[in-house]
């Protein structure tokens, strides 16, 4: 290329940048979208693979249906190319969360392979909050679930079994602190699986260390393979590296199985006989021990018939000596009696001749005092006598007297001794009396003291009475108390007889299940999960194959639109610089030399801009999706890949089509000798078109509207190119905004329009049909709950033939009151549909999923994994997972059941938060609520999730727009420079700016109109198609577009093309009229 | 009879970056109402600018162009565009007509627009295309598209009828045709009619010429006997 050509190529960029620029953009959108959609799925696969890789994910994730034991890990370890090695615990437990049952599942962490890097430590967890378990009772919750920590940092997470059992018996606590927030790579999707306790759903993961658990088992085994990380999770190249590893271990599964089959037959086995043994010895036991016991029972009886016995001789005996003892008594009382009686007789004698004595004493006394007193009255005169014998000198006298005197004397003394006599007997007839009165008195006393030995004997004889009648009392209850305890002992006996009985029985009963249970027991199955094949993973596959699907057709679309636009400017460009290429071809320029202007402008215009494009797209594009996405998985930021295959390929065809372009027009220029070159070109004939024919149309069409009619017709490939164009963008914008319809149904339709419930109540423990509860008497009662129904529903896998998915059966209790809840009706005619007995409905989703139609049986799978038939009499519209209606009786028929409900869906009377935080507080009073749901935050969970698909939906929009400004701004501006000349005639003829415009705008807009209505209709084309390759499985998008999406997609393509008009008014205006008098190049 | 077009001391300068081209330099002339004017002067002289300044196609840097006692060079270019829709009459070097329209039709594009506008079809009939009226430009011949052209500026009854080089593009007779028909148009509806040309021998014709060199008037000269078509070779 000569100096010159080169100077003037890079002018004329200069000076034709808009042109440039436009045919920059275009590519540079082009490609940048293309490949920026085209890479945003690997970009996301790769992001997740190295997540996976570095976090190591396991490749094989093996389950048990009866764990593994050190024998089974050791035969895998055998194997070459395994990494590392994971033998693990999981199990599921219910953390009562304020008023709310959540089921978590609890997964081991080997916390000594954490410090030590271990290949062996696998799906480690990535620390994004506090730290790791230090002290027993500690634990890791989840960091985020659509961004909010389910449980938070600090929590103590009190935990049951769900079930009989305490969860002590598998776990060492039953209280967890959490200390750090962690990710796993395991789970990175929204869903945490589900759960055979509480609601049946998981709704967080609790790591907790090894040590925790008590299990004998390991629950689960994880892999990684040796190589694994080198390769591309999502690819062929892993699953190669896989599969034979798989047959391996499947190798191992069945041989391990038989063992530990047997080992488990074995075992068992030693424990039956052992447990029989026990049971034999338990039954030997109780029958001698029962025996003793009846014997002891027998002794006690006999020891209490003796007692009887012997208290009755003692009573006997005791009667005896009492009455002996009371004949004594009244013996010597009688005595006692005669005694006083006589001493009675003996006193009155005595008293009577006490009398009488005293009487003779009084007259011996008397006769004593007289023959005193006489006596005295002697000795007196005896006195005197001798008195006066002293004086009596006569000797006769005086003897005489004397003899008087002695005589007197004499008969003194005889007086005196009388009187003595007398006295002394006086004397002793007094002490007789008194020794009479002495004894009386004595015998008086001894009566006395009979009466009080007597007495006192009697009193003895009561007391010992008494104390006789007390003991025989005592001795009486003892023996009551003896037959009582002993019949107590005997009923005693009795029970325990029966209880060790039953005991035995039930123990027997046990033996016999665990031998019928033997019998029945499966060799174990093992599951051998490739990582490809875990739900999260599967949902990430899917969710960037769906943007996979969306990059299949929009953007080749998209791409084809801008090559198509850049092609034509770049044939335009040709065909103005006809009389350039004519002088420089007279100048002896070679052809090629010529065309490499073109070919260096467009490969500049198109290199460039595809540069431009890629470095914006392949980062702009997959950050913004990814990070829609992000809202649902839990990843890393995005890893932009410059993708060279996408790169390559998008520029490779961008600049081979606008140089092919370029080179076609150029190369049909220079065909003809330079003296035509340097000769405008024949301008194209004008011609009569078809519509001048018809002439009562025509006629009536004013001046401006013929010519703009005709003008349509004459520029064909401008019209087509414009057409096709718009109708191109409008499509796309048709197709995003139809995209966004489709999704928004989901919830609109689904929440607003087929449920028509906003409360969901679940009970604790089902019920059976007709009866009952505290809480269904509370919403009967309840004003603010206008209606409610019972219904079971329960999640279980469907299928036909060899499809299988997994839906809801939904039991109502009243099947005409259903249509109150849920409305059933056919998408296409919205004919209501109802349950009858004779089959089921099945929503619309899985219907097509499992190719059934009306008429069809599907099965449905209970928990035993038994294929239950059902006909389907009705598929109902549906968008949100899976559904299988079923009436109550032909679910009893089915499934050979009692029906019991456990779900009730009811209608309240306002949905605003306060109102719903309210009612559910007080129902969940109730105890035998369990849970208790408000469809309006259903609907609002689900609206988040489907967010992300909406901003990457968006993102087609603002792409799609772009475009549609794009083309058309190049497009007109092909046009304007096409007619340039013509404009610049009218201008001189005198039409204003506004007239000149719309001379021009006149076709534009025609041409705008025709592409909008044709973009509607591809559009709707469009849009199917994306829809079904884009719609996730258990959701069904809405078929139909809105029709303000219509509205807004030609709105859009209608204001784009009112923009360009504005922009290029100002272009028109810049025309000068001096071209009007050029010569026609 | 006063001065019907009046240019004085017009100067129009071009500024091109940073170098200026004094297009014309201080031009001053008149025209008088129904005049047949010829404008000649070689390439590059500034005939055209003269040209695009009398036709409101562009404005003087200086000095002023009263036309009809009304004062161009101080017009909008909205008013401009009206001058030109309403008194001016174009015809191009080649023709310029609409290849989309038929003769009529180009004649109509014009006439829709202005104020007091003939019936295209009688002033089809003027030039003489009466039965060429449905035929497309691309069906006629270079005579009979500049004929057209003609008719359709005559057609707007424009005050002033400014003609670029009507004959470049046409051969010898055809041209001469053309140079007739525009005579008579001056001579039978008393038209102002004013041709720019490089072509001297056309100036005999002329009632007057104006002699344009270096962007100046080289001569003013008032044809009191001008000369018929017919009797002007080149």
């Amino acid at each position: 290329m000569k100096q010159s050509l080169i100077k003037d190529t890079f002018r004329e960029i200069k000076n034709s940048l808009g042109r440039f620029l436009a045919i920059f953009a275009i590519v540079a959108l082009g490609t940048g979208f293309f490949a920026g959609i085209k890479a945003t799925a690997p970009d996301m696969k790769i992001t997740g693979d190295k997540y996976f890789d570095d976090y190591r994910l396991m490749d094989f994730w093996l389950i048990s249906t009866l764990g593994f034991n050190e024998r089974d890990i050791e035969e895998i370890s055998k194997l070459e190319n395994i990494e590392g090695i994971a033998p693990s615990y999981a199990m599921d437990a219910i953390f009562e969360d304020g008023e709310n049952e959540k089921v978590i599942r609890l997964i081991s962490l080997p916390m000594d392979k954490i410090k030590a890097e271990s290949e062996d430590y696998i799906n480690r967890v990535n620390l994004v909050e506090g730290r790791f378990p230090e002290k027993p009772g500690e634990c890791l919750a989840e960091k985020s679930k659509l961004g909010i920590s389910p449980i938070q940092l600090g929590e103590k997470i009190k935990l049951n079994s769900g079930t009989d059992e305490d969860i002590l018996e598998n776990l060492e606590n039953d209280e967890y602190t959490v200390v750090g927030l962690v990710e796993s790579p395991l789970y990175i999707a929204y869903e945490r699986g589900t759960s055979t306790i509480g609601n049946g759903k998981v709704s967080s993961f609790v790591i907790l260390p090894e040590e925790e658990f008590k299990l004998s088992v390991y629950t689960d085994l994880y892999l990684t393979i040796k190589g694994a990380r080198e390769v591309l999770t999502f690819s062929k190249e892993y699953g190669d590296l896989l599969n034979p590893i798989k047959k391996d271990l499947e190798r191992i599964a069945n041989l391990r199985k038989e063992a530990r089959y047997d080992e488990i037959m074995e075992e068992a086995n030693e424990k039956l006989e052992d447990a029989k043994k026990e049971l034999q010895e338990g039954e030997e036991k109780q029958v001698e021990e029962l025996a003793k016991a009846e014997k002891e029972l027998n002794e006690a009886k006999e020891k209490i018939a003796k007692g009887e016995s012997e208290l009755k001789d003692k009573e006997k005996e005791f009667n005896k000596t009492i009455k002996s003892a009371e004949n004594k008594l009244s013996e010597e009382e009688n005595k006692l009696k005669t005694g006083e009686d006589e001493y009675n007789k003996n006193l009155k004698n005595f008293n009577e001749e006490k009398k009488s004595a005293q009487e003779k004493f009084k007259q011996a006394e008397i006769q004593i005092a007289n023959g005193e007193r006489k006596l005295d009255a002697k000795e007196k005169e005896l006195e005197q006598a001798k008195l006066g014998f002293n004086y009596i000198i006569d000797e006769n006298e005086k003897a005489k007297t004397l003899a008087i005197i002695e005589a007197g004397e004499k008969e003194l003394a005889k007086g005196k001794q009388e009187i003595s006599f007398a006295e002394a007997e006086l004397e002793k007839n007094k002490s007789d009396l008194e020794i009479g009165e002495e004894k009386l008195r004595n015998a008086k006393i001894e009566i006395a003291e009979g009466k009080m030995r007597l007495q006192k004997e009697k009193i003895k004889l009561e007391d010992s009475k008494k104390t006789a009648l007390k003991e025989f009392e005592k001795a009486r209850k003892e023996i009551e108390d003896g037959k009582r305890e002993y019949d107590e002992g005997y009923e005693e006996y009795l029970k325990g007889k029966k209880e060790s009985d039953e005991e035995i029985a039930g123990a027997k009963k046990k033996i016999a299940d665990v031998e019928e249970e033997l019998k029945k027991l499966k060799k174990p199955k093992w599951y051998i999960v490739k990582r490809s094949q875990t739900k999260d993973f599967m949902e990430y596959e899917m969710a960037a194959d769906r943007i996979d699907a969306v990059a299949k057709v929009f953007p080749v679309f998209f791409f084809l639109i801008a090559i198509l636009v850049s092609l034509t400017t770049m044939t335009r460009m040709v065909d103005e610089e006809r009389v350039y290429i004519g002088s420089l071809k007279a100048m002896g320029y070679k052809n090629i030399a010529i065309a490499s202007k073109y070919i260096v402008y467009a490969a500049t215009a198109s290199i460039s801009g595809s540069i431009v494009g890629l470095f914006i797209g392949f980062w702009a594009l997959p950050t913004v999706i990814f990070n829609a996405y992000r809202i649902m998985y839990i990843m890393p930021d995005i890893i932009i890949e410059y993708n060279s295959y996408y790169a390559l390929l998008s520029t490779f065809i961008a600049v081979i089509a606008t140089n092919s372009a370029a080179l076609i027009a150029v190369y049909g220029e220079l065909r003809e000798v330079p003296a035509n070159l340097l000769r405008p070109r024949a301008p194209k004939p004008g011609k009569r078109i078809l519509l001048e024919r018809i002439d009562f149309i025509w006629s009536k069409l004013r001046f401006s509207q013929k010519v703009t009619a005709r003008n349509l017709f004459r520029y064909k490939r401008r019209l087509f190119m414009t057409i096709i164009g718009i109708a191109g963008c409008t499509a796309l914008l048709v197709a995003g905004f139809g995209l966004k319809d489709s999704i928004m149904a989901i919830t609109s339709k689904q929440f607003d329009e087929i449920n028509k419930y906003e409360m969901v109540m679940d009970l604790k423990d089902g019920i059976g049909i007709g009866k009952s509860t505290k809480s269904i008497d509370t919403l009967e009662e309840d004003s603010r709950i206008e209606d409610y129904i019972l219904i079971k529903e329960q999640t279980m896998d469907i299928g036909k033939g060899g499809l299988e998915e997994s839906a809801n059966i939904i039991v109502p209790e009243d099947i005409n009151g259903l249509k109150d809840f849920i409305i059933l009706r056919n998408r296409e005619t919205g004919e209501n549909l109802s349950i009858t007995e004779d089959g089921a409905i099945l929503s619309e989703k899985a219907s097509q999923l499992l190719n059934v139609n009306i008429g069809d049986e599907i099965y449905i799978k209970d928990e035993n994994d038994i294929k239950r038939m059902v006909k389907i009499i009705g598929i109902t519209e549906n968008y949100i997972n899976h559904y299988v209606y079923i009436s109550p009786s032909l679910y009893e028929k089915v499934f050979e059941e009692d029906l019991e409900y456990k779900r009730i869906l009811a209608k309240t009377t306002n949905t605003e938060k306060v109102f719903e935080d309210k009612l559910s507080k007080e129902l969940l009073k109730n105890d035998d609520v369990s849970s208790i749901e408000f469809i309006t935050g259903i609907s609002k969970a689900f609206n988040n999730t489907l967010d992300s698909l909406d901003k990457v939906i968006m993102v087609l929009i603002v792409s799609a727009g772009a475009l549609a400004f794009v083309v058309l701004y190049n497009l007109t501006n092909i046009n304007i420079s096409e007619r340039i000349r013509e404009i610049a005639t009218i201008k001189v003829l005198g039409f204003y700016d506004g007239e000149v415009s719309k001379y021009v705008y006149r076709e534009n807009r025609i041409l705008t109109i025709m592409g909008t209505v044709l973009g509607i209709v591809a559009g709707i084309f469009l849009h199917k198609f994306i829809i079904l390759t884009t719609e996730i499985e258990f959701i069904m998008f809405g078929r139909e577009i809105g029709n303000m999406s219509f509205v807004y997609s030609a709105i859009l393509t209608l204001v784009f093309a009112a923009m360009v008009d504005f922009v290029m008014y100002f272009k028109l205006k810049r025309i000068d009229m001096v071209e009007s008098l050029k010569s026609i190049e | 009879m006063s001065e019907f077009i009046e240019v004085n001391n017009v100067e129009k300068i071009y500024e091109m970056g940073e170098i200026e081209i004094k297009a014309l330099d201080n031009i001053s002339f008149s025209i008088d109402k129904g005049e047949f004017v010829v404008v000649v002067g070689p390439s590059g002289a500034g005939k055209s600018t003269i040209l695009n300044i009398l036709g409101g196609m562009d404005t003087p840097t200086y000095g002023e162009l009263i036309v009809d006692e009304n004062n161009i060079s101080g017009y909008s270019p909205r008013e401009l565009t009206t001058y030109r829709r309403n008194d001016i009459g174009f015809v191009f070097q080649f023709y310029n007509l609409v290849q989309n329209l038929t003769a009529v039709e180009n004649i109509e594009l014009a006439t829709e627009i202005c104020k007091d506008p003939f019936e295209p079809e009688m002033i089809l009939e003027q030039v003489g295309l009466k039965d060429r009226r449905d035929n497309f430009p691309s069906q006629l011949s270079g005579g009979e598209q500049q004929r057209v052209a003609i008719a359709r500026a005559l057609a707007k009854n424009p005050k002033l009828l400014l003609c670029d080089e009507p004959t470049g593009a046409l051969d010898y007779n055809t041209g001469k045709s053309v140079l007739k028909l525009l005579q008579n148009t001056s001579r039978n509806n008393n038209m102002t009619v004013v041709v720019v040309t490089h072509n001297q021998a056309i100036a005999p014709m002329a009632d007057k010429v104006i002699k344009i060199k270096n962007g100046k008037v080289e001569k003013e000269l008032i044809n009191s006997n001008p000369l018929p078509v017919e009797r002007i070779e080149w």
